[in-house]
């Protein structure tokens, strides 16, 4: 696992300097906004991996909130096959398929739906116990970053399009703020609080806060929004050499934040190592003072 | 419309703050190795100060 690191490393600097690449020389320029629209190679793929990110904080979460108690774990896995797989078979259905917002394809929903219990199961089997909360506190943290970068070039990309640097009362822009100031709050409850329910509480509010994720995505889909409308998938009208541009783009993103999560999630498990070990400093300070404190006739002889 | 300067800003402002972020991860590894290191020494300490531990005798 040692040896592998440098090696992603490696390959994941030459994926993102492709990225640059294809972003800067490749991808055809806008015929309307110009040169200033390849912002999107970057603004996109880190809004799809702070998505993601969060994504995979509130499965986590949930899977550490009900790892405590085996009924519950046993109740949520299959209420989570039910949303899944029922979920996945009900886009298809009439009545359903009717409130799917044109240019949505049930398929891409159903997919979407089935990611559920495919990374519940999958994050389940690969974690266990603390890690779980290790996970999600990588996670967060990690995906605070990324969507910190959605809005501060999405503002940079506006100013010389749209001519202002923020639209108030934007519902795309205002719910992306309330989602990075939930899990910003999120960090601050794990990193200032000291109770026993700390963990809980963080992975409570995780989940809460990762309600807000899809109301970001659909956003652009059910409002109108001064954000660009989607431009990918079934309502999109991007440019296919533009659209693989944003793809690879997004794969070295994936690759990048892969590795930061890596070594965030390493750094947890060597913060908690230290915790303890000072934890056993201390008690055995407690230990000897207790035994230097006894009275000489019951010490040991 | 400059618009290469808003797209020059918009990637350095990106690798910026993974910069930025990067060097709080590495920081943060140095830190608690030393404190790890830190702690490992102040055993050995102690247990020199304890001196050698006696042998027990096995039970019969």
């Amino acid at each position: 696992m040692k040896r592998l690191f440098p090696i992603l490393s490696v390959v994941t600097a030459i994926l993102l300097a492709y990225a640059l690449y294809l972003a800067l020389a490749v991808a055809p320029t806008d015929a309307l906004q110009g040169d200033v629209y390849r912002i999107i190679y970057y603004h996109v793929p880190s809004a799809w991996t702070a998505f993601l990110l969060f994504f995979i904080n509130f499965i986590a979460s949930v899977q550490y909130l009900v790892s405590k108690k085996p009924s519950a774990r046993a109740i949520t896995k299959w209420i989570v096959i039910v949303i899944g797989v029922g979920g996945a078979i009900a886009t298809f259905l009439p009545p359903v398929r009717a409130q799917i917002p044109a240019g949505m394809e049930p398929s891409a929903v159903a997919t979407t739906v089935l990611a559920l219990p495919a990374f519940y199961f999958v994050i389940g089997w690969l974690f266990a116990g603390d890690r779980l909360d290790v996970l999600a506190v990588t996670t967060a943290e990690v995906g605070v970053v990324f969507c910190t970068i959605v809005l501060v070039t999405g503002p940079i990309w506006a100013r010389p399009v749209w001519g202002i640097w923020w639209a108030t009362g934007d519902i795309r822009l205002t719910s992306t703020l309330v989602l990075w100031l939930i899990y910003v709050s999120y960090l601050v409850l794990r990193r200032f609080s000291n109770s026993a329910q700390t963990q809980m509480m963080a992975a409570a509010l995780a989940v809460f806060g990762a309600l807000d994720v899809p109301l970001v995505y659909l956003s652009i889909w059910f409002f109108r929004t001064q954000h660009p409308q989607p431009v990918i998938g079934g309502g999109g009208s991007m440019d296919p050499k533009m659209l693989r541009v944003l793809e690879f783009s997004w794969l070295a993103f994936l690759c990048f934040a892969f590795l930061v999560c890596w070594s965030r999630f390493r750094l947890e498990l060597l913060r908690r190592e230290v915790e303890q070990a000072h934890a056993m400093e201390s008690l055995a300070g407690a230990a000897d003072s207790a035994k230097a404190s006894l009275p000489l006739s019951r010490s040991a002889p | 419309m400059n618009a290469i300067k808003f797209l020059l800003a918009a990637y350095v402002a990106t690798w910026v703050i993974h910069g930025a972020y990067l060097g709080t991860l590495v920081r943060r590894f140095a830190r608690l190795r030393r404190e790890l290191r830190e702690l490992g020494e102040k055993q050995v300490d102690q247990r020199k100060y304890d001196g050698p531990v006696r042998q027990r005798t096995p039970l019969r």
